[in-house]
């Protein structure tokens, strides 16, 4: 057939290009699947490139979706490190054996130990409190106490939450489920869910803009996003910020839920070295403070200072409870979400 | 071989004939990652499949039955109500209205969701403005809340009308004026012939364009869940990334396939033996009415709608925004992505409409009920989520990889992360959008043509190249230009099977829209929208049937 040919050097260039592709001359190199979406991050990946000449192939995702294509390409992954912006991610990671310990004298030096996975196969590389936002003139920091007391009646229609699809929310389920057991977290929830101005829709930001709109008068909100309000190039987002307030729950008690974006080592890893000597820049005085700085996130390198917004907020007691030990209680938080009718 | 050999759709017939064999190939190329997907069903349901089937499934199910309801019955008025004015008649701004009606499509439907959040938020423009100069009130919502399930009815609506529209004035463009003619001999009027004639004869067009806005609804996640309306889809990401059941994903999208081949089926089959072909290619184009007075004034106002509420007030926004955040844009190596969603965009589009040409026209030769089905599997990929999509598409990618991986000068996967995975991806999600542009293009040709070319001799091949390319250059491009953008605002698939360091506009707007930056989104969306105008004119230019 006259058609024939024609497809058949289709078919051999594509190969051809394939098999190039695959015996490519080795280099220096590190690959990263990320579900961290910074201009930050890239930067600080470049300048790691320009400085030791290794270079960073960068694929970002939804988180979710790198943990299945990681999990679906087992040892023959190109990854050699996962980055996430939830612990919970991770924890699932390293529970389905995705993940080696990382070897490295600065991690262990610099990062606390509470802040790492226990047999070291992932890092924290950034820390994010989970707090309660409240409006400054409606609410007296004197009525807020902890998360728990969020589902009291006083509260009635003046909680705002984003949705349970949310994996902040799921992660912070999670510590509650691990805190006070399975039947009181979905007793809490259900009064939670109770106590709502409405039923969960948009963004952690929509959360605290509704605070000011009048429809609520306290969210559950990352930190983060205060800081991204804080500083927005939209004047209205910043008054917003300006008349709000953060405050760091279950300080008498276990302390307020913090979570991590950070780092971990691929079990098929090709490339360990250059993957450590990544996560050593990451965890660097000069990496941690630009995150800080840029990003409005705590660093985890214990050495270094928080820049005055974060100062601003103030000191806070973190939940003690390592985020490993979350893994039991993952499932059970979206069960717990679903028969609290928190969608 | 004499022609009626060929009706009897039984598989044997085919074997032996190498155009039918190629056709079956390719579709089951196209099928397979579907057919993977869909084989998760049988497997047995574990706690957490049980739970979501019983808790969930119940309520989100029927969310989606209300959107796939709301949506329907509004693109159809939007899309057949303007597509119907500006062929039929003259009217104030009905030359832009003809092609400005299209270009809802070049923006993603959750850009129009967060833009149309941001603008009846506490902070938007409007609210400030009212807050600030008159001192109005503007906690509580002045309008409506647009996050709720009329609102992603409204914006689902906006956002997918087009493809009604687009597909049904093509249809009125080059249908013959004599049955509208006819019709209006017989004494009736424009209404009466709208509904009676008009209205039943585009049925395939605008079963083709409603197919596909519905589709799109099906496999929405951006707009439902940022609005808060769990749908069918919300449950299959609960059950992927919340319960971490990848089999649970896929058993409900598997469910969610058999939904929609047997909707699509049913009409099939309740349209049963009509043909829609006119009986002889068309003597002359339609000549618009004149409206004058209070009819072309409506006629405006019904046009000037969906236009303003899914293009004009977005763009608009975006706009506003930009002015905020442009100077992001400058050092993000802009041009690369401009070239990377081109080339992405540009590709898969030829890909698709070549897969789609063959295809139809061998269902079309060959009315054999196996080639038939076969063929409506393969567009079953757009009514699916495009992250489950691309779970189908690596399973046997992998398998492959893992197996070439083996041989001693391979060291790395060779096919996934490639952008040749990519462009596969693409096939298997977009077919629909090809399949169903050429196929309603193809009903319109007279299978008379057909026949009397091959009993003068002709092969399938020349058959195709001279009876029906010619007739199908519009239905063509406008395939083309549909798969070019919505390859252009394509995400999930992207983000998870592109090579190393290879972005898109599309993520870059994603990226910072799901971090709830949409201000530093705005630019990158509106590039995404002006890149989206292009097709857009040309897709107007082309299929418009009018010359004027």
């Amino acid at each position: 057939m006259k058609n024939m040919s024609p497809n058949r050097h289709l078919f051999l260039l594509a190969f051809a290009i394939l098999i190039f592709q695959g015996c490519g001359v080795d280099e220096d190199v590190v690959n990263i699947y990320s579900g961290r979406h910074y201009q930050v991050d890239e930067n600080l990946f470049r300048e790691f490139t320009e400085q030791t000449g290794i270079r960073v192939n960068l694929v970002k995702a939804d988180t979710d979706q790198l943990l299945n294509r990681l999990e679906m390409e087992g040892a023959n992954t190109p990854a050699d490190l996962l980055i996430t912006a939830d612990a919970g991610r991770l924890v699932t990671a390293s529970a389905k054996g995705l993940l080696q310990p990382i070897h490295s004298e600065m991690v262990d030096d610099l990062v606390p130990a509470e802040h790492r996975d226990p047999d070291n196969r992932w890092t924290a590389m950034t820390m994010r409190a989970r707090v309660i936002v409240y409006h400054k003139d409606r609410v007296s920091p004197d009525d807020l106490s902890t998360y728990e007391a969020l589902a009291d009646p006083a509260w009635q229609d003046r909680v705002l939450v984003r949705s349970s699809q949310n994996h902040y929310n799921q992660t912070l389920m999670a510590s509650i489920i691990a805190a006070l057991g399975r039947e009181d977290a979905e007793a809490w929830a259900t009064g939670l869910v109770g106590n709502m101005a409405r039923s969960p829709r948009g963004n952690d930001r929509d959360q605290v803009k509704a605070i000011v709109a009048g429809l609520g008068d306290v969210a559950i909100v990352n930190t983060y996003y205060m800081g991204l309000l804080r500083y927005s190039t939209n004047p209205e987002e910043r008054r917003v910020a300006e008349q709000t307030r953060i405050f760091f729950p279950n300080q008498d008690g276990r302390g307020t839920h913090v979570n991590y974006s950070g780092i971990g080592l691929t079990k098929a890893s090709g490339n360990i070295e250059n993957a450590t000597r990544l996560i050593e820049f990451m965890i660097s005085r000069d990496a941690q403070q630009r995150l800080a700085e840029v990003n409005h996130e705590y660093p985890v390198n214990k050495e270094v200072e928080w820049p005055g917004l974060l100062r601003s907020w103030g000191n806070f007691k973190a939940d003690e409870l390592p985020l490993d030990q979350l893994e039991p209680y993952l499932q059970d938080a979206m069960f717990v979400f679903n028969s609290a009718g928190w969608n | 071989m004499p022609l009626h050999k060929f009706n009897f759709g039984s598989f044997r017939r085919y074997t032996g004939n190498r155009w039918v064999i190629w056709t079956i190939v390719l579709s089951l190329m196209v099928a397979l990652p579907l057919i993977t997907i869909a084989a998760e069903m049988f497997s047995r349901g574990d706690a957490v499949w049980h739970h979501i089937l019983h808790e969930l499934v119940p309520s989100y199910a029927t969310n989606t039955l209300w959107l796939l309801f709301g949506v329907g019955m509004l693109t159809i008025t939007l899309g057949v109500g303007a597509a119907w004015l500006v062929s039929m008649f003259q009217f104030p701004g009905r030359n832009i209205f003809r092609w400005a009606l299209i270009m809802p499509i070049a923006i993603p439907a959750y850009i129009n969701g967060f833009t149309w959040a941001g603008m009846l938020d506490y902070t938007s423009p409007l609210y400030t403005f009212l807050r600030n100069q008159f001192g109005i009130d503007t906690g509580t919502y002045l309008f409506f809340d647009i996050m709720s399930l009329p609102g992603a009815i409204f914006i689902l609506s906006i956002s997918f009308y087009p493809y009604v529209y687009l597909i049904t004035r093509a249809y009125f463009q080059t249908q013959s004026a004599n049955l509208f003619e006819i019709s209006a001999s017989l004494g009736y009027g424009p209404w009466r012939t709208f509904f009676r004639t008009a209205l039943p004869l585009a049925r395939p067009a605008i079963v083709a364009g409603v197919s596909l806005a519905l589709m799109e609804v099906l496999n929405d996640y951006g707009v439902a869940s940022y609005y808060g309306v769990d749908t069918f889809t919300t449950g299959i990401f609960t059950a992927w990334f919340a319960f971490g059941d990848t089999s649970a994903a896929l058993k409900l999208s598997g469910y969610l396939m058999v939904f929609v081949f047997v909707l699509i089926f049913a009409e099939r089959t309740q349209r049963g033996q009509m043909r829609y072909s006119a009986q002889g290619i068309r003597k002359h184009g339609l000549t618009p009415k004149r409206l004058s007075g209070t009819g072309g004034i409506l006629a405006g106002i019904f046009c000037s709608l969906p236009l303003l509420a899914g293009f004009i007030l977005p763009a608009i926004m975006l706009i506003w925004w930009s002015t905020q955040t442009f100077s992001l844009i400058v050092d993000a190596g802009f041009w690369s992505l401009l070239r990377n969603s081109f080339f992405l965009a540009g590709t898969a589009s030829l890909v698709v409409v070549a897969a789609a040409i063959l295809l139809a026209y061998t269902v079309r030769a060959y009315s054999g009920r196996f080639v038939k089905i076969l063929a409506r599997i393969t567009t079953l990929g757009y009514a699916i989520p495009g992250a489950v999509v691309a779970v189908g598409v690596l399973i046997p990618f992998l398998w492959l990889d893992n197996r070439l991986i083996q041989l001693p000068w391979v060291n790395t996967l060779l096919i996934t992360g490639t952008w040749l995975a990519l462009i596969y991806a693409y096939l298997v999600r977009f077919m629909a959008v090809g399949y169903n542009s050429i196929d309603s293009g193809m009903e319109k040709i007279p299978e008379s043509l057909d026949e009397a070319a091959r009993s003068l001799g002709m092969t399938h091949g020349k058959v195709l190249r001279k009876v029906n390319l010619p007739l199908l250059t519009g239905a063509t491009l406008s395939a083309f230009l549909l798969t070019f953008i919505d390859v252009l605002k394509e995400l999930p698939l992207t983000l998870i099977l592109r090579p190393f360091n290879f972005d898109t506009l599309a993520i870059r707007a994603f990226e910072f829209a799901t971090d709830e930056r949409v201000a530093e989104a705005a630019p990158y969306a509106l590039v995404i929208v002006l890149t989206g105008m292009v097709p857009v004119l040309l897709l107007n230019k082309y299929i418009g049937g009018e010359t004027s």
